[in-house]
């Protein structure tokens, strides 16, 4: 178990400052982070499936936890940009003469049940077991 | 007739006790000189007392990567912050990016700071002497996430001597997080 610092930073975000050992914490807290930084123990930190959606940490009082609709946007946001690539890849098969696998409409189908699942999606755990497209 | 007249002016300076004052004395007093970092002194009377202060080192406070056991007494001073010497890499370290992970190593590196995905402070001990420094770095293990790279200067942390903003991207150029970052400051 060791400390860290946190805060809320210029985003709306969590910034996670941790110490390297070089300096006591308490230096590191002044010299390294905003006013109104708080020392907690890592293990208040959000945990398992949580801790993997740290761009949707928010930070109220001393305790850190997971806004949720902000995690569903950003795993939608991933989820849109790999389907993107795999898009433009088919396409460059179709030009190609490669025949795509698997085929658009089946291709299409997988992106709306996709984004159906993320939509309907009510913990973190339910967002990383939807596999972005490949 | 001399040793009788000594005798006699012994005899008066003699109490009824038998004790002789200072004034009977040759050397009535002494003389106490303050040495390097005292002050006070003097000549006082035997029997007398004389007061020698600390006029130099009246207290140890530790600085900024300094520790101190003890301000008086037996006292020890510890760097605890590394020496930054020239002709040497001004800092470095090596960070576990994902999630909120560990600092395996580091050099003249107070602090690693996640601010989000693929964007990283590096703050350091020491400053540098100004923040033209050379950094050179790599995002390290990500099975499945290679062909990435470590670049310096986000919009919101640029390089100063106190501190280094880092990204992370992956190969289609979106900001991402590796399990073993490692980014050189050298000057």
């Amino acid at each position: 178990m060791s400390q860290v610092i946190i805060y809320t930073n210029s985003t709306g975000g969590v910034s996670v400052c941790v110490p390297t050992g070089e300096l006591p914490i308490n230096e590191v807290l002044a010299k390294d982070c905003p006013a109104g930084a708080i020392i907690v123990e890592d293990s208040a930190l959000p945990q398992g499936a949580d801790a993997s959606f740290f761009d949707a940490w928010k930070l109220d009082g001393s305790t850190v936890t997971v806004d949720f609709p902000t995690a569903q946007a950003h795993k939608l946001r991933d989820f849109n940009a790999a389907a993107v690539q795999v898009a433009q890849k088919r396409q460059l098969n179709t030009l190609a003469g490669i025949v795509n696998t698997p085929d658009d409409v089946t291709f299409t189908a997988e992106l709306a049940n996709g984004r159906t699942a993320i939509a309907n999606s009510k913990t973190t755990a339910d967002l990383i077991a939807i596999v972005n497209p490949i | 007739m001399t040793q009788a007249l000594n005798l006699a002016n012994f005899a008066n300076n003699l109490n009824t006790s038998g004790q002789t004052s200072n004034s009977g004395l040759q050397n009535s007093s002494i003389t106490v000189n303050a040495g390097t970092g005292l002050s006070g002194g003097g000549t006082p009377s035997l029997g007398g007392s004389v007061t020698l202060n600390n006029a130099g080192v009246t207290s140890v406070s530790a600085g900024t990567g300094i520790s101190v056991s003890a301000s008086t007494g037996g006292v020890t001073i510890t760097n605890s912050a590394p020496a930054v010497t020239a002709g040497e890499a001004k800092a470095w370290v090596t960070w576990n990016g994902n999630g909120v992970g560990t600092i395996l190593a580091s050099y003249n590196v107070s602090s690693v700071t996640y601010r989000s995905t693929g964007l990283f402070t590096i703050n350091f001990t020491n400053a540098l002497s100004d923040a033209n420094y050379t950094v050179a770095g790599c995002p390290g293990v990500n099975p499945g996430n290679a062909g990435g790279y470590l670049g310096v200067s986000d919009n919101t942390v640029g390089a100063s001597t106190t501190a280094c903003g880092v990204y992370t991207v992956n190969s289609a150029a979106a900001l991402s997080n590796y399990s073993r970052i490692s980014a050189s400051f050298i000057r």
